[in-house]
């Protein structure tokens, strides 16, 4: 029981791809609990939002991302390798995790993401299978969303046929540069040159969309593939260590994703395969080193499992790599909270998440909300006005309910004209009794 | 019917004749002023202004490169250090490559990419009056190569030196991001730089921060990934960065063992010299504590400010 209670649990987005993870950073996670906690984890698939994945429980101690996970296990001293890294090569490391992490996920998210096939036939088929029915509507656009904001910048849209619709929005010309659909003055060319004997010129064929996206593509994974080349070099690992290192396992993670998926689209396995060979190299050897194969097929029958014993047997039976257990079950109240939490998401403005930071002083309550705030005033104000008006409480000034046109009697002239009207009666009455 | 044609078309000719020259003689009749305001006409024009001076602001002389950063009036003048690190960074990669030049303060409405800085280049009295294109700073790298007189700086060619730059470009620009715009402590900070110079006005200084404030927590978003972020990783982040960086420098004088400091000093520089500046007027400010644990980062602070600024 001892040891029972020792076991860290490290809770992942589920498996995709052959991979252990949908996501590079809980790939990076597995690998490294892999390579130093080998037999004393538990991978448990989850798709909760709350906190970061990857999201690791060791005893008291609760992290979650990469990074904290790393300097978790420096601290712990459960690896002592990178203390034993000269300061340089540590400088090196860290440096290399930065530049793989910010230039890593813009690769993926333009493979998995961004280009729509993709997406379809291949991301969105991957979280199906391992989603509850309910987050399957919320979780996977969101990580394309999010995605899609963090290449907006970078033109490759046109590969993105799914964006239609958004180029009604009113972006100046030129916006994203490429991957656009020429406007009118390109038809009008095109029309004219009918008329002349068609020549594609080197210059013309470079200039259509689909080609100029994919010489920007291939310029961004050469970005990225090149220094990593250059500095692998012919060593085994990034360092020049005996084994993998805590940067190699983080290099695995992205590598392992943009490697291993089968997809519709496959330049950026394809790239890799065909002119980073050393890099495929590195990511086949950690991969056979650290068993981190998985069948996706196999962790979701343990779903299924009523016990924790079964689960065990199951994974015996199967003779699994890697420690997985099922998910902790889900009971309605918590399907319930996530559900309404989606749905309240969708509402503009009131519900469009921002940034939560945490350890850090809060701006006042009134700075935080100020938008929320003054559309709920308006709202209300509003509402209430309506409301008033419709019941009755509050009339809308107007004029008599019946308007006379042509009066010309006293009478007509209400009360105080009847009365007037009495007198001037009176007048000839007195006078003709008179 | 043929005979009524031709009929038709003959006593129509004789009229076709005459028109052009009874419409002359009327467009003369009902064009030609008439006498009295002809007179006031030909006394026209009857005072030919100057034209209009220049604005105050107009630049006087043009042949001094001009490079627009975010500054105040009087720092300007002194040729002191912006106080945006982007900014910054190029005001001091020119000071390294020699090119004399005077910054002004401006604004991002002002610049033709939407953001600063960016360099009005000289023109030189042979050349048109016409100003030059303003060159943004994606661009000033290539410009500086091309002209002649300026001495080239010299990038390294280490293999690392994508690795070390996304240090920057991630960690410590995130860190900086958090500590200036998410921090509530440095807000009147922000107010003082970017926000009071905008605009007077209460209500929309209130929108102008709220949009710096949203602009940076985007950033921070993006980059996560998810709309939680905490505060203490990014500090964590940037001090294992300003460790690597010193790591990186050790003793030399600049990063990657050059003799003459480079477009990454240059970058680190424009965040350094804030995060350490005294006269910034933080309120509060964890980078500095993080980075003056490493002197040699501190001294490449002071030996740029002593030699460039």
């Amino acid at each position: 029981m001892e040891a029972e209670e020792r076991t860290m649990q490290l809770y992942i987005l589920g498996p995709a791809f052959g991979l252990p993870s949908i996501d590079a950073e809980c790939n990076a996670a597995v690998t490294l609990l892999q390579l130093h906690v080998r037999d004393k984890y538990e991978l448990i698939p989850t798709h909760e939002q709350a906190d970061r994945l990857p999201f690791l429980v060791d005893g008291q101690a609760q992290i979650s991302g990469y990074n904290n996970i790393v300097r978790h296990f420096t601290n712990k001293r459960i690896s002592t390798k990178s203390s034993q890294l000269s300061s340089e090569r540590r400088a090196d490391s860290l440096a290399l995790t930065s530049f793989i992490e910010s230039q890593a996920q813009t690769l993926l998210d333009i493979s998995l993401y961004v280009a729509f096939e993709n997406y379809r036939l291949a991301t969105r088929p991957a979280f199906s299978k391992l989603l509850p029915w309910h987050a399957n509507y919320s979780l996977p656009p969101k990580r394309r969303a999010a995605a899609r904001t963090r290449t907006e910048h970078l033109g490759v849209s046109s590969i993105d046929v799914d964006n239609v619709h958004e180029d009604m929005s009113h972006r100046p010309p030129g916006f994203e540069g490429v991957g656009k659909e020429p406007g009118f003055e390109a038809e009008t060319k095109k029309r004219a040159s009918l008329l002349l004997p068609k020549k594609e010129t080197v210059m013309s064929l470079l200039q259509q969309p689909q080609h100029s996206a994919v010489f920007k593509l291939h310029a961004i994974a050469e970005n990225f593939f090149e220094p990593l080349v250059e500095i692998l070099g012919d060593k085994d690992y990034l360092l020049g260590s005996e084994g993998p290192m805590v940067v190699d396992c983080l290099l695995y993670g992205y590598l392992s994703m943009m490697l291993f998926p089968q997809l519709p689209q496959d330049w950026l396995a394809s790239t890799m395969r065909r002119k980073y060979r050393s890099l495929v190299r590195f990511t086949e050897r950690i991969r056979d080193l650290l068993a981190l194969e998985t069948n996706v097929d196999h962790v979701l029958a343990l779903y299924k499992c009523k016990s924790r014993q079964e689960v065990i047997a199951e994974r015996q039976s199967r003779k699994m790599p890697l420690p997985w257990t099922r998910p902790s079950p889900s009971s309605f109240s918590k399907t319930f909270a996530e559900i309404r939490s989606a749905i309240w998401e969708q509402v503009p403005i009131l519900g469009t998440p921002t940034l939560q930071l945490h350890n850090a002083k809060q701006f006042p309550f009134l700075d935080r909300n100020l938008s929320s705030i003054s559309i709920t005033f308006v709202a209300s104000v509003a509402a209430a006005g309506y409301i008033a008006i419709r019941t009755g409480t509050l009339v809308w000034p107007h004029g008599a309910e019946v308007q006379i046109f042509g009066r010309k009697r006293l009478s007509d002239f209400g009360h105080i004209g009847e009365a007037l009207a009495g007198i001037n009666l009176l007048g000839p009455q007195g006078g003709r009794g008179g | 019917m043929p005979d009524n044609d031709k009929r038709s078309d003959t006593s129509i000719q004789p009229a076709a004749h005459n028109l052009p020259s009874k419409t002359a003689t009327n467009a003369r009749s009902i064009f030609a002023l008439p006498a009295p305001l002809r007179r006031i006409f030909d006394k026209f024009p009857l005072i030919t202004y100057d034209a209009n001076e220049l604005p105050e602001r107009a630049p006087k002389t043009r042949d001094e490169h001009v490079l627009h950063v975010f500054t105040t009036e009087e720092e300007a003048t002194r040729g002191r250090p912006s106080f945006n690190p982007g900014c910054l960074k190029w005001q001091t990669y020119l000071r390294f490559s020699g090119v004399s030049f005077r910054t002004v303060p401006s604004s991002n409405h002002a610049s033709p990419s939407g953001m600063l800085p960016f360099l009005q280049p000289a023109v030189t009295s042979a050349e048109s009056n016409n100003a030059l294109d303003p060159i943004p700073s994606n661009k000033l790298k290539k410009w500086l190569a091309s002209q002649k007189k300026v001495k080239s700086v010299d990038e390294t060619a280490d293999i690392r030196y994508e690795a070390y730059a996304s240090l920057l470009d991630n960690r410590i620009r995130k860190a900086w991001l958090y500590q200036l715009y998410l921090e509530p402590r440095n807000s009147p900070l922000v107010q003082r730089l970017y926000v009071a110079p905008c605009s007077s006005q209460p209500l929309v200084q209130k929108a102008i921060t709220h949009q710096l404030r949203s602009a940076a927590a985007l950033e921070l978003e993006k980059s996560a990934g998810s709309n939680v972020v905490s505060a203490l990783d990014l500090l964590n982040d940037a001090e294992e960065a300003f460790q690597a960086l010193a790591d990186l420098l050790g003793q030399d004088q600049w990063f990657f063992g050059q003799g003459h400091p480079s477009l990454f000093d240059a970058s680190f520089f424009a965040y350094t010299c804030l995060i350490l500046d005294d006269a910034f007027g933080w309120k509060h400010n964890p980078l500095e504590e993080l980075l003056s644990k490493h002197q040699n980062l501190v001294d490449h602070r002071n030996r740029i400010v002593e030699v460039y600024f």
